[in-house]
């Protein structure tokens, strides 16, 4: 497989990972207790070429929080965060589709 | 880790904020009860995060949702209320009403919808997102 799409595909899995991720949070928003969790990705893959083996890690965020009850998701955060992710997603699956029929283009063309 | 767990997280969190809000509709509906026995006491869910605890099972996102895993009561104190006519009046004429505030219950069955919606929402971003990976195979 070409090393662009093994790129998209890496990045498609940290998007969707981030997504469950955000789907727990907002799912747990009135746990006493809960901490949000969050992908770290980004900051690991930075200054790499070679990023596609790094594997994504799920971290928990153990700041304070505002509330009385210990749990520290922000509904107003995940959702921002959400919605940046789905749009991520939704350019990467474009840049990917764009690439494979480029790639299809090639083959019937070599026939 | 798939959006079809995505899906699952979202769909525990609508189970669970739809209970609370059976609590809810419990608590509003005895709001008033006495009897016998005593009043009835304020019902409230406790809600708890869903991991999965496979044993060898570490990498990964483990989140599993979230889950009401008990219904506790209240202890706070019933209301006392003066109404000697009540056949379970003591002998001052005082009846003890449920530790139930409507307006509590009213601004938690807000939260409840709330979050519900919240979660419905999470539900249809991760189907949109499943309909763009499914762009790729056309």
């Amino acid at each position: 497989m070409s090393d662009l799409l093994e790129k998209l595909r890496v990045a498609l899995d940290v998007a969707a990972l981030r997504s469950s991720v955000f789907a727990q949070n907002l799912a747990n928003a009135d746990t006493p207790g809960y901490k949000r969790k969050y992908v770290e990705f980004e900051r690991l893959v930075r200054h790499q070429v070679d990023w596609q083996k790094i594997r994504p890690r799920v971290k928990t965020d153990l700041a304070p929080g505002s509330r009385a009850d210990g749990n520290n998701v922000e509904l107003e955060r995940e959702a921002v965060e959400a919605a940046q992710n789905t749009l991520r997603y939704e350019t990467l699956t474009k840049l990917a589709a764009a690439k494979l029929s480029r790639l299809l283009q090639t083959a019937r063309e070599a026939r | 880790m798939g959006f079809f767990d995505c899906m699952k997280i979202s769909g525990s969190a609508l189970t669970a904020q739809r209970l609370r809000m059976e609590v809810i509709a419990t608590n509003l509906a005895n709001a008033e009860t006495t009897g016998p026995g005593g009043p009835y006491r304020r019902k409230l869910p406790v809600f708890a995060e869903q991991v999965r605890n496979l044993p060898g099972v570490s990498r990964g996102f483990k989140g599993e949702g979230v889950k009401v895993v008990a219904v506790v009561e209240d202890p706070s104190p019933f209301r006392k209320v003066y109404d000697p006519s009540n056949p379970f009046a003591d002998a001052q004429g005082f009846v003890e009403k449920p530790n139930v505030n409507p307006v509590t219950e009213m601004i938690d069955l807000m939260a409840a919808t709330r979050a519900y919606e919240a979660n419905v929402s999470v539900l249809n971003d991760a189907k949109r997102l499943v309909e763009a990976a499914l762009q790729l195979a056309t």
